[in-house]
């Protein structure tokens, strides 16, 4: 693994990368992000009374 | 002091970091599109103009309530991958904001090596608690256990750090509590009078001063040390410094023919890495501390440094 060359342990993170978006979108979770980006502004900042 | 091409590039790396803001806000040009993507920077979700989410306040809730948030995960990793943390130096609004606090001329303080090297390991132990509380919470919940615990821990449970966020304080709170004060113009006296500012200060809630009091001792920080939140305490730096490592695609290089070893490059780096010392070693600038600002390349006086796609 440390032997890597640098370019092919980035391509390889790369790879994991995508790898988990695509699992994240094939499991439905992108329109849940807009779900949480309305939760969030309507719940506003923690703390302010 | 500084070559003129030096500051014409500060001027379009300013500008494209107000556009990215600007961007950032779609939602105020009425732009607000059916989904929205997790970014790897420090911008709270709870702008309410916001068009796209803070990954790291994904990645607090997502783990809290014992889901894995692959999405927001894997776009920090293929970033990180592939433009290291070019994020942090060209689409942060909190890092625009540093940037414009260090461009008043103020004189910079060079923190000494040791202290350097001390605190910039600081961020990571902000990312190992915070991703630990949040752990240990997504644990229970998904184990249907611990419920007191949960709702002792308050504001803590879900998005523990957060409430220690700068860049919601400065982008959230603060513009929440001036147009709270706006519209309620008899709200001004209490700005006006210590006793009624004491009674208001004791019913509110403690994390609010605390937030304030934090926002200023940081910003006072900035004047003097250029990218202090950056450096030292930046969760989202540390997790994107974690994944890139000294491995991602993009990277500097030196033209050794052309180098004439003046260190002007170490001596504008805003992160105080030593450039020159890096490229003598490694052949490239591989250092997970590197925000991609590009600020040694147009600096060098003889136009020794450019970018490059690691090999």
């Amino acid at each position: 693994m440390m032997n890597m060359r640098p370019r092919t342990l980035a391509l390889l993170l790369l790879m994991i990368g995508i790898a988990l978006i695509v699992f994240g979108i094939d499991r439905g979770m992108l329109p849940q992000l807009k779900t949480m980006l309305k939760h969030f502004i309507s719940e506003g900042p923690l703390g302010l009374p | 002091m500084f070559p003129k091409k030096f500051t014409l590039f500060k001027i379009v790396r300013t500008t494209i970091q107000f556009i990215a803001f600007i961007i950032l806000n779609a939602c105020i040009l009425g732009i607000c599109e059916e989904f929205t993507i997790p970014l790897p920077i420090l911008y709270p979700s709870t702008v309410p103009t916001a068009a796209f989410l803070g990954g790291f306040d994904v990645i607090q809730y997502r783990i809290s309530h014992a889901i894995f948030p692959f999405i927001t995960l894997g776009i920090f990793i293929v970033i990180a991958a592939t433009l290291g943390r070019t994020f942090c130096g060209w689409i942060c609004p909190f890092g625009l904001l540093q940037d414009l606090i260090s461009y008043i001329g103020y004189k910079k303080v060079t923190v000494s090596k040791r202290a350097h090297n001390f605190l910039k390991q600081v961020k990571y132990m902000v990312l190992f608690l915070t991703i630990l509380m949040v752990g240990i919470v997504g644990v229970l919940t998904a184990q249907n256990r611990g419920k007191e615990f949960i709702d002792a821990l308050g504001y803590f449970a879900y998005q523990p750090f957060t409430p220690f966020s700068p860049s919601e304080t400065f982008f959230t709170v603060i513009p929440k509590i001036i147009s709270y004060i706006a519209s309620n113009p008899s709200q001004l006296r209490v700005i006006l009078d210590p006793m009624l500012l004491i009674n208001l200060i004791e019913v509110q809630e403690p994390i609010l001063i605390f937030r304030i009091v934090f926002l200023g001792i940081l910003l006072t920080l900035m004047f003097f040390i250029p990218r202090f939140w950056c450096r030292y305490l930046c969760p989202v730096g540390a997790l994107m410094a974690t994944f890139s490592s000294e491995h991602s695609l993009l990277t500097i290089k030196r033209n050794i023919v052309r180098c004439i070893e003046c260190e002007t490059c170490s001596k504008v780096c805003p992160m105080q890495i030593p450039v020159l010392k890096v490229l003598k070693e490694k052949g490239k600038l591989m250092d997970s501390e590197c925000i991609k600002c590009m600020d040694c390349i147009f600096a060098c006086p003889e136009n020794a440094l450019s970018i490059a796609v690691v090999e």
